[in-house]
C-alpha cells in the first residue's frame, strides 16, 4: 500500500470523519475495527494472523505478574513468527508469496508485541483491558511503516482523547509537509532532478557519479522514511493521538552514537533498551551491546547478508567511536572556537559520509556494484 | 457580621435563573457518575418534600456525613434552598468525632452514610425526636429510556434511605420565594476531636458574597469547567466547587479521590475534560511538580486559564517553579472558614499580583494591628483583622468565643502580616496555634489532648515542623509513664480509635521528659531542636544524603556536567551527555565504586538518576 495514493487518502478521510462522527465511546472500536478491515481488504492472512495473535498474547500476559519462564517463552514466539515469515522471503519466495504471505505490517506489530511483553514482565505496564491492547496493535496510522510507538504513550492518550482543534490543525500540517518531503523533495528533487543530472554526467567521471548516487539513495531513503513518518504521525494527530517523532535532523550529527540517537528512532530506541541493555546487564562490554544491537536492527529490516553487513558495518562504528570517547581525552586536540567550529563541521561531515556510504550496503543494485562504489568513492584518486 | 440583616437572600433568584436557564442535561457535578442539573433539581424539589414530610422549617438544622460526593452536594444545595442550615461532617470521623459534632450541631435531622451511622453509633446515639436518614450507595443512576420509566423504578436503594426515598415523594417546587440573608447557610465545625466544637456560621448574605467575588475575581461563566477534589467538609472543596459552578450553572469535575498514586490520572483529566481552573492546596502542587517529567505537559491545554492555590502558605520557590514548568499561573489566595473562603487574592489581574505575597483584599477591608488594637504603621507587623459582607456570623453557639474575635465588625484572623509600600500583604507568623498540613488545619491541642487520654501515655506535645511537600508536619513527642513499655506503633492505633486519620501525626517521637521553662511551660523550641537532632542521628537522610550526592558526583564526571546541573529526575532526555555510552559508563562506575554487581533486571529498570538510587540504596541493603 502507498501511502502516495488516492486510496490511501480516502482510507484516512473515512477513518478520520468516522472517528470524530461516531459517538465517543465507539471511537476506539471504530479505529481498530476498521484498521482489521484495512488488513483484511489488502490480506485475509494478515488479518486473521494478528488478530490470533494478539488474542493469545493479550491472555497469556493478563496476569498480575508474568514469569520470567513465560515471558521468555511468548518473546520466542513472537520472534519465531517475524523470523518464519522473513525467511520465507529471504529463502526466495518473496515473488510468489510478496506481499500476501507477510502479514503486513509485522515488523513493526513485532516489535512493539515485544516492547509490550518486556514491559508488562518489568512490572512498569500494568494490567489493563484488552480493547486498550487491540485499538494499541490495530491503529492504522502506525500500522504499515511505524513509528513503533509505545504502550504507556498510547494509553495515555486513549485516557486523555478529546477532539483538539490545535492537534487536528497540526496533524493537516504534518501530513501536508510529510507529503511535500516525499512527493516534492524525494520523487522530485532527488529521483528525477538529481538522477537525471547524474545522468548527464561523463560516465568516465566515475567517483563523482558513484558520490552522487550515494547522495541520491541516501536522502532518498531518508525523505521517502521521514515523509511516511510524518504522515502516520499527522495522521495519529487527526486522532487525538501524538505518536513519537522518528527523526531529528539526523544527517547533521557529530557522531554516529548522536546519529543513531535522530534516525528511525522508534526502532533505534528499541534496540538499545532492549538489545542493548539487556547484553550490557550480562556481558559490561558495550562493543559488543552495539554490535549485537545493530546486527538486531538490520535483520529487523530483512533477513538477508546485506542487512548483515550494514548492522555489522554501524556496528563497528559504534564501537570505534566508543573506543575514540575512551583515549580522546588523552589526546592534545587543538582548543579555541576556530578549532571546535573546524572540528565540528569536521565531524559531521565524517559522520554523514560514514552514513551514506552505508547507505550502499542494502540499497545497492548487487554486491559487486556496491563495492565498484566504495572503491570508486573512497579511492577516488585512483 | 454580628448585626442582623433584614435584607433578602440573592439565592432564590439565582437558584430560579440557574434553572430557567441552564441546559437540563448539563453537568453540574462531572465525575465517575455525573449529576445533571435536570437530576440536581428533580432531587431538590423532591428533598423539598421529604423536608417538608419530616417537619423541617427554616433555621433548622441538618447534619450531613457522607462521602458520596453527590449526596452531600445536592443535599447541600436542597438544604440551604430551602432556609435549612447544612453542617457537613468529615465522614471519615471516629465515634468519639463524629458523636462529639452530632451533639454540638443540636440536629433535627441527619444524612448519614450507614457506615458512618454505624461506625459513630446513631441509632443508640440520636436524641429523640431527630430523623435519621441513611445515604447508600446507588448502583445506578436513574433508570434511562422507556423501559427504565415504565418500569417505575428509578434507583435500586431502599425506600427509607436516600436516595430511594426520592421514589416515594412526589416532587415539589414550593421552596421559599424568599428568604432573609440572615440566615445561616451552612456551619462547619474547624476543630472538634476532643475539645468544644466550635463551629462557624456562614450566611446567605456571606455566602454569595463570597461567590459574587470569585465569579468576578476568577472570571468564571458557565463555560468554566473547575477542577477540585477537595473535600466537601472544607470550605475550599464546598465553597470554590459546586457552591460557585451552580451560581452561574457551570460544572465542577470530581473525577477520583486525589491520591499520590492517581495523580497521573488526575493531570490526565485537566487535558481529558478541558478543565479551565484547578483548585487545589500547596502539596498537590508540590507533587505534581516532583512528576513534571512525565507530564510536562498537564496544562498545555487551550481552555485552562490557571491553578488557584488555596488553604495553605503557597512557597515562593514552588510557586515561581511551578509556573516555569508548565507555563501556567498559579494565583495565591488567602481567607480562612470564617471568612467563608477567600479574603485576599494575588492574582489572576496583574493589580493584586505579586509572587510571595498574598496579594490584595478584594471585597472586603483589611488592617493589621498591634497588640494594644491600634493600626501599626508603615510595614510593621501586626496582626490581620478583616471586615467584610464575606465575615462570619459567629461561632455556633459560643458568644464568648465569638465576641474574642469579631470585635466592631472586625474578624481578627489570627495571622500576623505586613503590607507592603505598594500594598500587597504577607503573612509572617501566625499569632493562634495552629498547624496546617496539606491545606487542612490541625489544632495541636487536639492531637495532644487525644494522646494524653492514652492509658500509657503520662505526657505529650504536638508541634508542626517545615516539610517541602505538605507545608507543615504533626509531630507529636510523647512521654510514656513510669513503668510502662509502649510502642509508636500501638500510640498509632490507639489514637486512630480516637480520632480521625488526617489527625494522625506524621511523626511521634517517644521522650522521657520534656523540656519545660520555669513556668512549667514546654518549651517547644527546644523539642523542635531535639527532634531535629534525632532525625539527623537515627534516620536515614543522613547516609541517603550522602549517597545521592556521591551518585550525583559521579554522574557529574561521567556525563560532563556540573554536578548542580543534576537531579534526581535528571534521564537521558533531559541530560546533556547522557548516551548510551555514558550511560554504561555510569552502570560501571556505581559498581566499580559501591563494590557490587547489579542484576539485569535491575540495569533494565534505570532510565533515571532517581532510578539508579534507588537500584544503589537497595543493592546496599542487600
Amino acid at each position: 500500500m502507498d501511502v502516495v495514493s488516492l486510496l490511501w487518502l480516502f482510507w484516512m478521510a473515512i477513518t478520520v470523519v468516522g472517528y470524530w462522527a461516531v459517538p465517543a465511546r465507539f471511537r476506539e472500536p471504530w479505529l481498530a475495527g476498521l484498521t482489521l478491515a484495512f488488513l483484511g481488504y489488502y490480506s485475509v492472512e494478515s488479518a486473521v494472523i494478528l488478530c490470533l495473535f494478539t488474542i493469545a498474547l493479550y491472555y497469556l500476559t493478563d496476569r498480575d505478574r508474568l514469569s520470567g519462564y513465560r515471558t521468555l517463552g511468548i518473546a520466542a514466539g513472537v520472534v519465531t513468527v517475524l523470523i518464519y515469515y522473513k525467511l520465507r522471503v529471504a529463502i526466495g519466495f518473496s515473488d510468489f508469496v510478496g506481499q500476501v504471505a507477510i502479514p503486513l505490517g509485522l515488523s513493526y506489530y513485532a516489535f512493539r508485541c515485544l516492547h509490550y511483553l518486556i514491559e508488562r514482565y518489568k512490572g512498569t505496564i500494568p494490567r489493563h483491558s484488552f480493547e486498550s491492547f487491540f485499538s494499541y496493535l490495530f491503529f492504522l496510522p502506525t500500522l504499515l511503516a511505524g513509528p513503533i510507538h509505545r504502550f504507556p504513550e498510547f494509553r495515555r492518550d486513549l485516557q486523555r482523547k478529546r477532539w483538539d482543534s490545535r492537534n487536528f490543525s497540526e496533524g493537516l500540517e504534518r501530513i501536508l509537509y510529510g507529503y511535500l518531503t516525499i512527493v516534492f523533495m524525494a520523487n522530485f528533487v532527488v529521483n528525477q532532478s538529481l538522477a537525471k543530472f547524474i545522468d548527464s554526467i561523463d560516465p568516465q567521471r566515475e567517483s563523482l557519479v558513484a558520490y552522487l548516487t550515494m547522495l541520491k539513495l541516501g536522502f532518498n531513503g531518508y525523505l521517502q522514511f521521514s515523509g511516511y513518518s510524518s504522515i502516520a504521525i499527522g495522521f495519529a494527530l487527526l486522532l487525538g493521538y501524538r505518536v513519537m517523532e522518528n527523526f531529528n535532523w539526523p544527517l547533521i550529527r557529530k557522531n554516529i552514537s548522536e546519529f543513531w540517537q535522530c534516525w528511525h528512532i522508534s526502532l533505534s530506541s528499541w534496540c538499545r533498551q532492549y538489545v542493548y541493555m539487556t547484553v550490557i546487564s550480562t556481558t559490561r562490554q558495550p562493543a559488543v551491546a552495539a554490535l549485537c544491537s545493530m546486527l538486531v536492527l538490520g535483520l529487523w529490516h530483512e533477513i538477508s547478508y546485506r542487512y548483515v553487513l550494514w548492522g555489522l558495518y554501524h556496528g563497528v562504528g559504534i564501537a570505534i567511536w566508543q573506543q575514540w570517547q575512551q583515549v580522546k581525552p588523552l589526546v592534545p586536540l587543538p582548543s579555541g572556537t576556530a578549532a571546535r567550529v573546524l572540528g565540528t563541521g569536521a565531524s559531521i561531515l565524517l559522520t554523514f559520509h560514514f552514513v551514506m556510504l552505508g547507505f550502499l550496503i542494502p540499497l545497492g543494485d548487487s554486491v559487486s556494484e556496491t563495492l565498484r562504489m566504495f572503491r570508486s568513492i573512497l579511492l577516488f584518486w585512483l | 457580621m454580628t448585626v442582623e440583616s433584614t435584607e433578602l437572600s440573592v439565592f432564590p433568584e439565582i437558584y430560579a435563573r440557574t434553572r430557567a436557564q441552564v441546559k437540563a442535561s448539563k453537568p453540574f457535578v462531572a465525575g465517575p457518575r455525573d449529576l445533571t442539573y435536570r437530576e440536581l433539581f428533580d432531587r431538590v424539589d423532591r428533598l423539598t418534600t421529604v423536608y417538608r414530610d419530616q417537619g423541617l422549617l427554616r433555621d433548622d438544622r441538618v447534619v450531613i456525613a457522607s462521602s458520596d460526593d453527590l449526596a452531600v452536594i445536592t443535599l447541600f444545595i436542597s438544604l440551604v434552598r430551602n432556609g435549612i442550615t447544612a453542617i457537613i461532617l468529615n465522614p471519615e470521623g471516629t465515634r468519639e468525632e463524629l458523636q462529639n459534632l452530632i451533639r454540638a450541631a443540636d440536629a433535627k435531622s441527619i444524612f448519614a452514610d450507614a457506615e458512618v451511622a454505624e461506625r459513630a453509633a446513631l441509632d443508640d446515639f440520636l436524641p429523640e425526636g431527630t430523623t435519621l436518614v441513611e445515604i447508600r450507595p446507588e448502583a445506578s443512576g436513574p433508570k434511562k429510556g422507556l423501559l427504565g420509566r415504565l418500569t417505575g423504578g428509578r434507583r435500586d436503594t431502599p425506600g427509607d434511605s436516600y436516595p430511594g426515598i426520592l421514589d416515594h415523594v412526589a416532587p415539589s417546587n414550593d421552596q421559599p420565594d424568599s428568604l432573609p440573608d440572615s440566615t445561616v447557610a451552612y456551619i462547619l465545625f474547624t476543630s472538634g476531636t476532643t475539645s468544644r466544637p466550635k463551629g462557624v456560621e456562614i450566611t446567605h448574605r456571606n455566602l454569595f458574597a463570597q461567590m459574587a467575588t470569585f465569579v468576578r475575581q476568577y472570571g468564571y461563566d458557565p463555560e468554566s469547567r473547575l477542577l477540585n477534589v477537595l473535600p466537601l467538609h472544607h470550605t475550599d472543596g464546598l465553597t470554590q466547587g459546586p457552591v460557585v459552578v451552580f451560581t452561574i450553572g457551570a460544572t465542577v469535575h470530581r473525577p477520583m479521590r486525589f491520591r499520590v498514586d492517581t495523580l497521573a490520572e488526575f493531570l490526565d483529566s485537566i487535558y481529558a475534560q478541558r478543565i479551565t481552573h484547578l483548585i487545589t492546596v500547596p502539596s498537590v502542587l508540590a507533587l505534581i511538580l516532583n512528576v513534571a517529567d512525565q507530564r510536562a505537559d498537564c496544562f498545555d491545554a487551550e481552555d485552562f486559564r490557571f491553578v488557584i492555590s488555596t488553604a495553605a502558605y503557597l512557597d515562593e520557590n514552588l510557586w515561581r517553579d511551578f509556573e516555569a514548568r508548565f507555563a501556567t499561573q498559579v494565583v495565591n489566595v488567602y481567607g480562612l472558614t470564617e471568612s467563608v473562603c477567600e479574603a485576599f487574592y494575588c492574582g489572576p489581574d496583574a493589580a493584586t499580583r505579586k509572587v510571595g505575597t498574598i496579594g490584595k483584599p478584594v471585597d472586603c477591608e483589611a488592617r493589621l494591628l498591634d497588640e494594644s488594637g491600634k493600626d501599626v504603621a508603615g510595614d510593621e507587623v501586626g496582626e490581620l483583622v478583616l471586615k467584610g459582607d464575606n465575615i462570619m456570623k459567629g461561632y455556633f453557639q459560643m458568644p464568648e468565643e465569638t465576641a474574642a474575635v469579631l470585635k466592631d465588625g472586625w474578624f481578627h484572623t489570627g495571622d500576623l502580616a505586613r503590607f507592603d509600600a505598594d500594598g500587597f500583604c504577607t503573612i509572617v507568623g501566625r499569632k493562634k496555634n495552629v498547624i496546617i498540613t496539606g491545606g487542612i488545619n490541625i489544632y495541636p491541642e487536639d492531637i495532644t489532648s487525644v494522646l494524653r487520654s492514652l492509658p500509657k501515655v503520662l505526657d505529650a506535645v504536638t508541634l508542626g515542623m517545615e516539610d517541602p511537600i505538605w507545608g507543615e508536619r504533626v509531630v507529636s513527642c510523647v512521654v510514656p509513664k513510669p513503668g510502662e513499655t509502649v510502642e509508636v506503633q500501638e500510640i498509632a492505633r490507639e489514637f486512630l480509635d480516637l480520632a480521625s486519620r488526617e489527625k494522625l501525626p506524621a511523626e511521634i517521637h517517644l521522650f522521657e521528659d520534656l523540656p519545660r521553662g520555669p513556668a512549667g511551660k514546654v518549651v517547644l523550641e527546644e523539642v523542635r531542636n531535639q527532634i531535629q537532632e534525632r532525625r539527623q542521628g537515627t534516620s536515614s537522610q543522613g547516609p541517603a544524603r550522602d549517597l545521592q550526592d556521591q551518585l550525583f558526583k559521579m554522574a557529574a564526571e561521567v556525563f560532563r556536567v556540573p554536578a548542580d546541573e543534576l537531579s534526581l529526575a535528571s534521564n537521558p532526555e533531559n541530560t546533556k551527555g547522557w548516551s548510551s555510552l555514558a550511560h554504561v559508563e555510569l552502570l560501571l562506575t556505581l559498581e566499580k565504586e559501591f563494590g557490587f554487581r547489579m542484576s539485569p533486571q535491575a540495569i533494565m529498570t534505570i532510565k533515571s538518576l532517581s532510578d539508579a538510587l534507588a537500584v544503589v540504596e537497595k543493592e546496599m541493603a542487600a
